[in-house]
Parts: structure tokens; C-alpha cells; sequence
């Protein structure tokens, strides 16, 4: 499917004249190491039509580490697990983390780009897809510095994979709502995630879904 | 050293260390050949001796001023006795009207001088309408609670006035007006007749004697160097800034914000990823339980936050700020107060000096 970036853009932009400045307070030094029991359905097309796809689903476990150094972001993601197919196929792993670099120009707005690495691990062999993505995410701060809600979006402007055909488009995004409490340097986050990525003309893609649940350790200066 | 220079040096010294006694000496004891010769009844000698003693050239080698004076007194009274009793009567009242001047409470000893010596003096001392005054060098007063005192001794009845006045003499209180018959004691608090304590400076006491005809006849101005301290007060404390007020209530900005941040990041996140991937999805309840629970905060956190609602907390911190702004204040208030009325007046006195009107 071809995303309707205008959407996409506007949507942004309209997010981006309500939450503006909702969250100041958040720039200074942070640190966030979370810990995410993930469910992820990844549903793979090859060729056109439903028989085409196949669907896999299961449980990872995975990790985040996010530093925050005034306008400064590093975020590091790593996550793995096992994924049933829903048909009779052979059962995968999936192996996922990515390093993104960002600058938030506002309190409210973070810009990113990094890389993001993607393997899917059969008996046969890995196929591994490298993305290099451009990312923008919204924070919205609900009343409180400590509940805050986001919208991350991304595309890829280059990619590196294992298959046949060349790399088509990249795109995904990421929405949640985060707590930390006031007290205690514990956050917990609920996101739900999804990217989609495409071979050649759009024939052949991936697209992964994961619904994070996070508990987190929160350190801020 | 040789001899020489220490004989020089042992000369120079006893030169410099016998030459004032030596010129005291010389008024002491032309005084008392004058005394003798006063005893002896050669009254010619007597006043020769006395005239030489009273030579200002000679009374000025005095340095104690109490001692000098009580040296001129007697020169002038044994002087004038001199003259009276050799028959120069204007010449005794001149040098009685001296002695009366320079001390109104003297009085001849009547067991030293006889009747015709001692009733000039009384003679005298009745005519002449002066004043002199008797003040304490400094005097510290704690405004409202003590009083500059001084002591007026007149030589004999007549009417007075007493004002304290600044160096442009203009009057800035009237301390007494009326008669004196031996001694007045007058009494100032360092206020002007407002009540008002009076700026630091110079002033002066006038004492100005009147004659029967109520003419001023001789003006006493006895300088008064006035010093008001008092301690520096507090600054107030500042009320708190604006920028220290709480808002207490909410404005529109948080919760309107929050709604439309939560609604609308709900809905992206219903919305978007259909355009991000047509499949379909096993997730989808997930991903609308994500949208729900934001959009659902948004929604709570507006009518937390709702415009208008007072925020108690707030409320609370600012009236706990302004309590304690104006207990410091009500404290420093208290003790500007305590510091204000805590005034001292240093009145420092001078040498007094007077004025004759002449031809009165």
C-alpha cells in the first residue's frame, strides 16, 4: 500500500499546534532503561493476494535505553523472540534493535535518524534488513510533566537487505502514553508500533506490529 | 659627645623646659607683691602690681582656664578695692563691672574688704544686667527620655529671653522668657515647637538680658554643636514578585491542550497505521486500547485541569507566601518603629562669648 504522506503530514502538523510546548520540562539529563514484554505480529506478502501472505506471531522481550542530555536524545533498542506462523510454515526469530541520535529543536518536537536492524532468523538462513530512517516524534505533556503522550513517525531513506529484489519504501510509526511517577524513578509505558516495509514495486513487504508494555527506570537531573 | 656640646645641649634644654613656668610665675607673683602691697595699704604699688598681673600678655601664659580665672577674679577684686579705697571710684566700678561680667556668683569676702569696698560691688553688680551660664561640655539624651540642662546665673534682677537658634539665628525654639532674680535653670528636649527632633548642626544659645525698659542690653551666645544619631533602619521586604504567584486556577492552556493532545494522538494512532499497512491485524484491539487509554487521559486530564477550577495547592502556597511576606513585615515594621524613637542627641558646647549694646 503507498502512504498518503499529505495525511501523514498534516496530521503531524496539527498534533504539532496543540501539544506545542506541552512538554517543557523535559529537556536537562535524563536517563530511561525500560524493560518491554512485547507481543509482535509480523505478516509478510510475497506476490499479490491473500494466498500470498502468511501471517507469524508471538512474544519477545526486549530493551530500551533512552539518554537525554538538554536538546540532546540517544535512544538504543534492542528486542528478540520466536514467532509462530499461523499457517503450517516453519517458526522464526526475530531479532530487532536500532540506535537513533535526535535533537530536539523544541520541547516538544524530537528529530531523529539512525539505523534500525531487523533479522528474521528459519533454519534455512537469516534474512537481515538494515534501515536507515529519518523519525520525528510529538510529545504532548496531559496536564503533568509526568504523563506524557507521543506520536513517533518515520521513513526510510535507505536500506540494506538480503533478498532478491532492491528495496522499495519504508515507513512506520509509534503512539503511547508514558507515567513516571513523582516519587520513585519508575515509568511505565503502553505504545503500540507498526512499520511497514516493501520490496521493488510494493509486491513483496513486511509489516511488524508490537503493542509495548514497559516498566522503566527513570533517572532526570 | 664632647663637653663643649653637652653644655650646649643641657642649656637649650633647661632654656626650653623653665620658659613658660617662669611667665606664670612673673603674674603670680606680681598678684601677690600686689596683695601684699594692698595689705600694707600703698595702694599705688598695689594697683601697679595688680594692672601688671592682669596684663593679658602675662594671663595668657595660664593653661589651666579654671585656675586663670579664678586668679583674674581676684586680681580684679583686690584691684578694684585699690581703688576704691584710694578714692577712684570710677575706676572701681570699672574694674567691679570686669569682675561682675566675668562672674556673676562672686561675692567680695566682707571679713577681707571692708563695707566701702564690698557696696561698690553690691552697687555694681546691681546696675549691670548680665547673665552667665553654666553648661555641661556634653550631654547625651535619648530623645523622650532626658532633657539638655543648663544653669543661667544672673548678677542681679532683670528680664531675660533664651532661645536656641540655628547659625542664621533664626529662632527655632524659645527656651524662657521672663525674669531672673539669682539663678535659672532651663531645660530643652531637642525639639523644635512641632515636637519635631531638630536636624543635625550648629546652633546657639541667646541669652539675652533686658534692661527695665525691656532693651536688650547684652546678648550671651553660647555655641551648641548638635549631633542626632539614630540607628539605620530595615529595608521592607519586598512583596512577593508576581512571578512567584501561583495561578489559582487553571487557565485554558493545560487542559484544552491536554484534550487536544490526547484526542488527536488517539486518533493518529487509530488512524495512521491503516495507512501505513492494509493488512490486517491480530494487534488491532491492542492498538485501539492504546488510542482509547490516551485519548482517555486527554479527556480526564481536561476536567482535572478544567479552565477555571481553583487549584487548592496553589491557593494554599500563595497565602502561606503572603503570610509570611507580611509576618517579616509586620517584624521589621515593629522594629523600624523601636529604632526611630530610638534617637540620642549629642549636645557638644563651646566657649560662650557675649555682646555688650553699647551705650545701654
Amino acid at each position: 500500500m503507498k502512504v498518503n504522506r499529505f495525511a501523514v503530514a498534516a496530521t503531524a502538523v496539527l498534533i504539532s499546534l496543540f501539544v506545542g510546548g506541552a512538554v517543557e520540562g523535559q529537556t536537562g539529563v535524563g536517563l530511561t532503561l525500560s524493560l518491554a514484554p512485547t507481543p509482535v505480529q509480523v505478516t509478510k506478502i510475497n506476490g499479490s493476494g491473500d494466498a500470498a501472505s502468511s501471517r507469524y506471531s508471538g512474544m519477545t522481550i526486549g530493551g530500551a535505553l533512552a539518554v537525554r542530555l538538554r536538546k540532546l536524545r540517544l535512544d538504543l533498542r534492542y528486542l528478540e523472540g520466536g514467532l509462530s506462523s499461523d499457517a503450517d510454515l516453519p517458526d522464526q526469530d526475530i531479532v530487532e534493535g536500532e540506535l537513533m541520535l535526535g535533537f530536539a529543536p523544541f520541547s516538544w518536537l524530537v528529530v531523529k535518524t539512525g539505523p534500525h536492524i531487523r533479522s528474521f532468523v528459519t533454519s534455512q538462513g537469516t534474512q537481515r534488513w538494515v534501515f536507515w530512517e529519518g523519525r520525528a516524534a510529538l510529545g504532548a505533556k496531559l496536564g503533568s510533566p509526568n504523563l506524557v503522550t507521543y506520536l513517533e513517525a518515520w521513513h526510510v531513506f535507505a536500506s540494506d537487505v538480503d533478498a532478491v529484489e532492491p528495496f522499495g519504501s519504508g515507513n512506520g510509526m509509534e503512539a503511547g502514553i508514558s507515567y513516571a511517577l513523582s516519587r520513585l524513578p519508575f515509568m511505565a509505558k503502553l505504545a503500540y508500533r507498526i512499520d511497514n516495509s516493501s520490496l521493488g514495486e510494493g509486491t513483496s513487504s513486511n509489516t511488524v506490529e508490537q503493542l509495548v508494555f514497559a516498566i522503566g527506570w527513570l533517572l532526570r537531573r | 659627645m664632647t663637653r663643649r656640646r653637652a653644655l650646649i645641649l643641657a642649656s637649650l634644654l633647661a632654656f626650653t623646659v623653665s620658659w613658660h613656668p617662669a611667665q606664670a610665675q612673673t603674674a603670680v607673683s606680681l598678684l601677690e607683691q600686689g596683695i601684699n602691697a594692698y595689705q600694707d595699704l600703698e595702694l599705688e604699688a598695689a594697683i601697679g602690681f595688680l594692672q601688671g598681673a592682669l596684663d593679658p600678655a602675662l594671663a595668657q601664659q595660664m593653661a589651666d582656664p579654671a585656675a586663670a580665672r579664678v586668679f583674674r577674679v581676684r586680681a580684679l577684686t583686690y584691684l578694684a578695692a585699690a581703688e576704691a579705697l584710694r578714692g577712684n571710684t570710677d575706676s572701681a566700678l570699672a574694674v567691679f563691672g570686669r569682675l561682675v561680667r566675668l562672674d556673676t556668683r562672686y561675692r567680695p569676702d566682707q571679713l577681707i574688704f571692708p563695707p566701702e569696698v564690698t557696696n561698690i560691688y553690691d552697687a555694681v553688680r546691681r546696675e549691670i544686667k548680665v547673665v552667665t551660664v553654666d553648661a555641661p561640655q556634653v550631654t547625651r539624651l535619648r530623645l523622650g527620655q532626658g532633657l539638655f540642662s543648663l544653669k543661667l546665673f544672673a548678677s542681679s534682677y532683670h528680664d531675660v529671653t533664651a532661645d536656641i537658634r540655628d547659625r542664621d539665628s533664626i529662632r527655632v525654639r524659645s527656651l524662657y522668657r521672663g525674669p531672673i532674680v539669682d539663678s535659672l535653670e532651663l531645660e530643652w528636649d531637642g525639639r523644635d515647637p512641632e515636637r519635631l527632633v531638630v536636624p543635625s548642626g550648629a546652633y546657639d544659645l541667646w541669652v539675652k538680658s533686658q534692661d527695665s525698659t525691656g532693651n536688650t542690653v547684652r546678648t550671651l551666645r553660647l555655641p551648641l554643636d548638635i549631633q542626632v544619631e539614630s540607628p539605620d533602619t530595615l529595608f521592607l521586604p519586598v512583596e512577593p514578585a508576581d512571578s512567584l504567584i501561583l495561578p489559582e486556577q487553571f487557565s485554558n492552556g493545560p487542559g484544552v491542550q491536554a484534550l487536544a493532545g490526547g484526542l488527536l494522538i488517539g486518533a493518529a494512532v487509530a488512524v495512521l497505521p491503516s495507512m501505513i499497512s492494509s493488512t490486517d491485524s491480530d494487534l488491532m484491539g491492542g492498538r485501539f486500547v492504546v488510542a482509547g487509554t490516551i485519548s482517555i487521559a486527554g479527556v480526564a486530564t481536561f476536567f482535572r485541569l478544567r479552565p477555571g477550577k481553583p487549584i487548592p495547592a496553589n491557593i494554599e502556597s500563595n497565602l502561606s507566601l503572603y503570610r509570611t511576606w507580611q509576618d517579616s513585615l509586620a517584624i521589621v515594621l515593629t522594629e523600624n518603629e523601636q529604632r526611630k524613637s530610638d534617637v540620642q542627641l549629642v549636645i557638644r558646647v563651646a566657649q560662650p562669648s557675649a555682646y555688650e549694646v553699647p551705650g545701654r
